[in-house]
């Protein structure tokens, strides 16, 4: 069974007399332990595909089945349940909460879920054992973001969703990130699904959907993805 | 129109909605502040107008030689420099006995001219005067003096001297009208002059002619005791009371009268002058309006901090709303003085209307509703309203001069950002350790969302210091309206019964207002809160955090803020009524019900709860996926 299964989702939204589709009837598979990168550019429907997995939203119609269950039908509080539980969050703009360390904003994310792992370890591994009682504002754009990803890793979840993880950091802090990322979801057999415009991410992923207007109009599995440090922007 | 005033009207209709409620909330304090103002000058007015038109006795001198005054000492007293007219009468005070009985009814014996007087006019109130002998009239009843009704017959037993032998001899008096004096008002009883701790059980008057011919007889004339004299004051004595424009409480008045006193005393006449400061009722009016007008004093200040503190959040929430056109207006060249006018029109309007309107509603509105309740303790005369606006206007320019004052400043703050950071929204304040944390011993043992609401509440100080000063002050005033009716309330007798029926309504008033202050600051500094952590809370919201776990992570921080507010408001709530009963000279904070502690808390907590209600659609409503995206 694969991890996540999208099929015919259509994500439309009322904009006075007209009917946008921000997402067109897209459907895709992707596998467990798989490192997917969804691809196109701004306006595309990426965003909106990554809010429908996350579980910040809703489609219209169509079903998306993660480990079997279709989250297409979850109420709102089935949907709080499921990105408590089965999703880990990586934004651009790291969205960690100010007044709390860096291992506190673990905690915070942690402190309510079933299978979680210590945050400290879990800092440790991003790379931040010293750091872990430092604010945000204390840290770089990169330390925040791997904050953030020991974040999304500590809760041990099923699927872990990525925005843009790059966009707010350098060239090679970004790629600092994004081999962490790799590593520790190849680590941890997590599905990993990355949200970008950046076209040379897709040489590092297991797959790659290509998407625009609202469709999938390609889906590309490769065989022989690059170590990051061989990709170049 | 200009853009500029087109902008400012568009602001206005924005921002109707906190405006109207920040006028509202200026009203009431307005109304309240000039309303117990005026209350006391009405409450004196009404009655130097009944003085007046019963051409009360400024003095009355009483004889203190057995046979009374002579021709010729009232003759004197009639030439004295200030005197305008007197009249001479005779009355005794008696602690008789009841035949076959061992009661003794204390009767004061008024022995007046067949013709009304021309002072200390007595009103009747039913029946008429006497016409044949053993004919009388008697005062109107309070809780002291028997109810009599006309054709009654009251017993009284005198023991006459004849022949050098004292006998007691019964007449039978019957009762042909009733009567109402117009210095005799308190309803609780008149105080014999003879034994100020015992009460008048009847007060009867008798016309000269109506007196037994035989006593007169025995005894001569009857001696003339009293000397009732009408001072000048103005040489205006013949004026009505609005046109003589003096109140009997005036020291103009007082001083008048005094001088008179004393040139009478130096007739050296075997007599005693007594004013109208010996009179019972008089005294106990005066005494109460002067404690009306402690409290006239002392909750103005309470009032003008905390429509203060309402304008203040307000203009803060106002202001950082409209940060990006204050960005664009700023950007554009426009001076600071002219945004800062913007915002001082804003308050100015909402100030002045309330001012307006709060003078308009409470000179004439508060002392109508309190007034009545005087006529529990007293027969009161018609209300007679007096405008005296000097404790309003006080409260009023207070008020705005504050609210423009408090306005300047918040935009002046806002104002100091470079156009280019105002244009950006607010960053979220950043992180740091507390105080708290260096206590280990506490902060080990606090859960982990207690240690973020905790840094929360002390990351942003000014948020802190506002709920705190404005549910100290509200918990201050509902404990301290609510303690001045237990106060009352333990008051022995029924002279207080007033004083009960005057405090309810205030202290009604001042726990009304003192909630709306809680509701209307803290909604406010809520909402910023909430606008200012919008991310936070989303991010939250995306982590799984339940709806009630979202919205808690806000409420918590209010709470414990209030509880601190409670605690310090208890504090300032007795220091309150402490200060209460030591100038109004009644009461004290041990009469306060253990109770009232817990409930005045308990109140504010409750319209904490109420703001939390109101304002839990908008935490919920915050879009998870657009909150996020916003830069940093």
């Amino acid at each position: 069974m694969p991890a996540i299964c999208a099929q015919n989702i259509v994500r439309s939204f009322q904009n006075g007399e007209s009917e946008i589709r921000a997402l067109d009837d897209i459907s895709f598979e992707i596998d467990n332990g798989e490192f997917t990168v969804v691809l196109g550019p701004s306006g595309a429907g990426k965003t909106t595909l990554l809010n429908i997995i996350g579980g910040m939203d809703s489609p219209t119609s169509g079903h998306l089945l993660v480990s079997g269950t279709d989250i297409a039908s979850l109420n709102k509080r089935e949907l709080t349940e499921y990105r408590r539980n089965s999703v880990g969050f990586v934004f651009q703009f790291y969205n960690l909460m100010a007044n709390l360390t860096a291992k506190e904003n673990v905690e915070l994310a942690v402190e309510m879920c079933k299978d979680a792992y210590s945050p400290e370890e879990m800092l440790k591994k991003v790379g931040l054992g010293e750091r872990m009682n430092n604010f945000p504002a204390q840290l770089s754009g990169g330390e925040q973001q791997r904050v953030s990803i020991a974040r999304a890793l500590a809760k041990n979840p099923s699927i872990i969703l990525c925005d843009e993880p790059t966009g707010a950091l350098d060239y090679q802090t970004g790629k600092a990130v994004l081999k962490l990322l790799h590593d520790m979801c190849r680590e941890q057999k997590k599905s990993v699904i990355i949200v970008t415009h950046n076209a040379a991410l897709k040489d590092m992923a297991d797959k790659v959907i290509h998407i625009k207007n609202g469709h999938a109009e390609w889906i590309e599995k490769i065989e022989n993805p690059k170590p990051i440090e061989e990709i170049e922007w | 129109m200009s853009a500029y005033i087109k902008n400012i009207f568009r602001s206005i209709k924005h921002n109707l909605g906190k405006l109207i409620s920040l006028t509202f909330i200026a009203i009431i304090g307005i109304a309240f502040v000039a309303g117990l103002g005026t209350l006391s000058s009405t409450i004196e007015a009404s009655y130097s107008a009944s003085f007046h038109d019963h051409k009360v006795a400024d003095l009355t001198i009483k004889s203190t030689n057995v046979s009374g005054f002579t021709e010729k000492e009232i003759s004197q007293i009639e030439e004295t420099e200030g005197v305008s007219v007197v009249s001479a009468l005779t009355s005794v005070d008696l602690a008789l006995t009841l035949p076959d009985m061992d009661e003794v009814v204390n009767t004061r014996l008024y022995v007046i001219p067949d013709d009304p007087m021309d002072i200390t006019t007595l009103d009747l109130v039913d029946g008429a005067r006497p016409d044949e002998p053993f004919e009388i009239m008697v005062e109107r009843h309070n809780e002291s003096l028997t109810a009599h009704e006309v054709g009654d017959t009251i017993h009284v037993t005198y023991p006459l001297e004849i022949f050098g032998q004292q006998i007691p001899i019964t007449f039978n008096l019957t009762v042909s009208g009733i009567v109402g004096n117009p210095l005799i008002l308190l309803k609780t009883g008149e105080p014999m002059l003879t034994n100020p701790d015992e009460t008048l059980n009847d007060i009867i008057y008798i016309t000269e002619s109506s007196f037994p011919s035989f006593i007169s007889s025995l005894y001569g004339a009857i001696p003339k005791t009293d000397v009732y004299v009408r001072v000048t004051i103005n040489d205006s004595s013949t004026l009505t009371f609005a046109e003589s424009d003096y109140s009997y409480y005036s020291h103009h008045y007082l001083d008048r009268v005094n001088e008179v006193k004393e040139r009478v005393n130096e007739l050296g006449i075997e007599a005693e002058v007594l004013t109208l400061e010996q009179n019972a009722s008089y005294m106990t009016l005066g005494g109460y309006c002067d404690k009306i007008d402690v409290i006239a004093l002392i909750f103005p200040l309470f009032f003008i901090l905390v429509v203060a503190l309402v304008v203040l959040t307000t203009m803060v929430r106002t202001v950082d709303e409209e940060r990006p056109q204050i960005a664009c207006m700023k950007s554009l060249g426009m001076s600071d003085k002219k945004i800062v006018m913007k915002y001082v029109f804003m308050a100015l309007s909402a100030t002045l209307i309330a001012a307006g309107v709060g003078l308009a509603i409470g000179l004439p509105v508060l002392p109508s509703v309190i007034y009545p309740a005087f006529s529990t303790l007293l027969y009161s005369p018609e209300m007679v309203w007096i405008l005296s606006p000097v404790a309003g206007i006080i409260a009023a320019l207070g008020i705005i001069l504050v609210s423009v004052i408090v306005t300047v400043y918040v935009v002046l703050k806002q104002l100091k950002e470079r156009p280019a950071s105002l244009l950006l929204p607010k960053a979220p304040k950043a992180g740091h350790k507390t105080w708290i944390e260096k206590i280990k011993i506490i902060w080990n043992h606090l859960s982990f969302k207690y240690k973020s609401c905790l840094r929360n509440i002390f990351r942003y100080k000014t948020h802190l210091i506002m709920t705190i000063i404005s549910v100290a002050g509200s918990t201050a005033l509902v404990f301290a309206g609510l303690g001045l009716v237990d106060i009352a309330n333990a008051l022995e007798g029924g002279n207080y019964a007033t004083l009960k029926d005057t405090i309810g309504p205030i202290a009604t008033v001042v726990v009304v207002f003192a909630l709306l202050l809680t509701v209307f600051v803290v909604y406010n500094l809520t909402n910023m809160n909430i606008g200012e952590r919008e991310r936070e809370l989303a991010t939250l919201k995306v982590l799984g955090y339940k709806d009630h776990e979202v919205t808690m992570y806000i409420y918590r921080e209010i709470f414990i803020m209030a509880v601190m507010g409670i605690i310090i408001g208890l504090g300032l709530g007795c220091l309150l009524i402490w200060f209460l009963t030591y100038y109004l000279e009644f009461g004290a904070l041990s009469d306060v019900q253990w109770w009232n502690y817990i409930g005045s808390a308990l109140l504010v907590v409750a319209f904490i709860f109420i703001v939390d209600a109101l304002l839990t659609p908008k935490i919920l409503k915050i879009d998870m996926t657009g909150s996020l995206k916003s830069v940093e």
